[in-house]
Parts: structure tokens; sequence; C-alpha cells
């Protein structure tokens, strides 16, 4: 009678090793089902948040993540409430200091704002010293007289220098 | 100009006079393209129009004698920046210079020599600007005055990205110091 190795469980390490791999398996297989369940789950949380967001008011919320980067964040040192409908994210096109009606260097708050005017609305270049670039469309004609918001400050100031421009004939 | 080249041709002066001619027109639009830039650089490191418009020339002399292929604007604007710095650099190191006293006027008048292409709503800072340590300033005068990027500005100084950003960052917090310390005319 020879000498057997028994396990725990009186089954051979021989046979606990082939059972192994395929209880992992299982354990792996489940695992994915309840990540993938949970992630399932997630993005239809998030689609239904962005149809109620678009169903809403239809203008970006300043303060959100977006595609075009984080808006009115530490950058711009402002805690005015924002006007949601005046301030829009829109695409960078990394105007110049030439092609811009009007520039604001802020070097102590380490930002710089450009801005030109195109029609009824402002665009507005945001270049922050930690790297970020981002650009609002900023609609003047609904934006608050006493507005605390420098986006919103910048663009109109923009139109009255263009107003200011064009009454003295560029002199 | 064609007319111009063509006469040459004609008169057998050959390839030679031809290529002279397209190298002149080459260098005068080179010039015409950044001087102006360049001196503003150049002058945010000498602080007198004098010196920065001797480091521009002298600049602009290095890159005609090395004739270099650069591969594209980009970097011939860059190389022309970084060896403007490095003549200032030089030029404020030398001997001759820390022994002598220059006779300027102060930094509100030199700074109306910067020409810049748009109109500042307030001198004071870049007075501060200019006043900053090297290492802070150039970062600092590029990013906010000439509208560089933090990667740009990183590939001209031959720096970190990080680097840089940190530069700006206590270069800020240097400028909001210089402004806010009380000058004696306001005591």
């Amino acid at each position: 009678m020879s000498i057997q190795e028994v396990g725990r469980n009186g089954k051979s390490s021989k046979e606990q090793i082939q059972e192994y791999p395929g209880r992992k398996r299982e354990e792996r297989t489940k695992k994915f089902q309840d990540s993938l369940m949970q992630n399932l789950k997630y993005q239809e949380q998030t689609q239904e948040q962005d149809n109620r967001e678009k169903a809403g008011n239809g203008a970006r919320r300043i303060g959100h993540d977006s595609k075009a980067g984080r808006l009115g964040t530490s950058g711009i040192r402002v805690n005015a409430l924002v006007g949601w409908e005046t301030v829009q994210a829109t695409e960078v096109r990394h105007m110049s200091y030439e092609e811009s009606d009007n520039i604001e260097i802020a070097v102590t708050e380490g930002y710089t704002l450009k801005g030109k005017l195109e029609g009824r609305c402002v665009y507005v270049e945001a270049k922050y010293d930690d790297g970020r670039l981002e650009a609002y469309q900023v609609d003047t004609d609904r934006v608050q007289e006493q507005t605390q918001h420098r986006i919103e400050k910048f663009a109109v100031e923009t139109v009255a220098g263009m107003a200011d421009f064009e009454r003295t004939d560029g002199k | 100009m064609k007319l111009f080249l063509s006469l040459v041709r004609i008169m057998g002066r050959g390839d030679k006079m031809e290529q002279e001619f397209a190298r002149e027109l080459r260098w005068n639009n080179l010039a015409a393209e950044y001087q102006t830039m360049l001196y503003r650089v150049a002058f945010a490191n000498m602080h007198n129009r004098a010196d920065a418009e001797d480091a521009v020339q002298e600049a602009f002399l290095r890159y005609m004698k090395d004739e270099k292929p650069i591969a594209n604007k980009e970097h011939e604007k860059a190389w022309l920046i970084r060896t403007t710095i490095h003549i200032c650099m030089d030029m404020l190191k030398s001997s001759w210079r820390r022994r002598t006293v220059p006779l300027t006027d102060s930094l509100q008048a030199q700074t109306q020599e910067v020409y810049l292409p748009y109109q500042l709503k307030d001198d004071r800072t870049l007075e501060a600007v200019l006043k900053l340590p090297v290492h802070y300033r150039n970062p600092i005068y590029l990013f906010y005055y000439e509208d560089y990027s933090i990667q740009e500005i990183a590939g001209v100084l031959n720096e970190k990205e990080g680097t840089i950003k940190t530069r700006l960052r206590r270069g800020r917090e240097e400028v909001r110091k210089i402004l806010t310390e009380r000058r004696p005319q306001d005591l």
C-alpha cells in the first residue's frame, strides 16, 4: 500500500490543483458580470441625467465638466452666481492677440482673456497658468448690468470698447 | 523681381547672383517678421533700447552665419527667441557691463519703449515683471505678453513643462509681492 498525500477536504492535492483554475474562472466571470452590471447602471443613470439637462433650459451649466473642459473654476477667481444662459462653453480656436478686439492680462491672478465681438455675442478665450485653455460664447444682451462674473464683465467691456472704437472711427 | 532675375540670367552672371538675391530677400522677410517681437523679448531682459537692439542684431547675425536648415517656422521662431535670450544673458554677465552703471531713465519710462501690438491697461504690472529674476521673467513675459503656451515656452527655454508651470506660479507670487510693496514716493 502506498502513501498518498491528502488535503484538508479529503481530496488529493492533484485533484485540488485540477479543480482550482476552473473555480477561479468562475469567480472571475461572476466579478466581471457584477462590474458590467454596475457600469450599465451607471451609464443609464448618466444618460438619464443628460437627457434631463437637455430637456431643461438647453444651456450648459457653468461649473460642470464639459467637452471644452472645466468652466468657471479656480482660474477666474470669482464666486458670484453665474447666469446659466449667458456664458456657454465652446471650442477653442487659438485666437492671437492681433486678432482679438479686447485683451486682459492678469499676471497676479494667473490668466489672460482675449475677446472678439461676433454679432451680438462675444467669443472669449481664457488661458490659465496651469496650462488650461478654455473658450466661451457670451450673449451680452442677457448679461446683467451689475454682473460680478469676470467673463461676463470682460465681454461687456469688449462690446463697449468696440462701440467706442466705431464712434471715434478708430482714431 | 522676376524681371530682375531673368535679367541676371541673361547677363550671364549665373546662379551665384541669383542665390545672393534670394538669400537677401529671405533675410529681409525674416527681419520684418520677427524683429519687433525679438526686440520686445530682448528689452524685457536688457531694460534699455540700445542693448535690446544690439542683442536682436546679434541674434540675426548668428542665424545668417549658421545658415542651418530649420525644419519649420515655429522652430525658426523658437530658435531666434532662445538665441536672443542667450545673447542677453551673455551681455548681462560680461565683466564690462558689471563694472559700469548704465545711464538710463526710470523703468516706467523704459517700459514705454516696448512696442506691444496692443494697449496695456496696467503698465505697473509690466514694470514689476521686468524687475523679476531672469528665470521667472522670461516665462512670465512670454506667457502673458507674447501669448505663448506653456508647451511652446518649454521648447524655447529648453525646460520641462512642469518647470515652466512652477516658474509661472512662483513668478506670479513675486509680481504680487513687488506690486504690494510700498514705493518710497507713496510714503
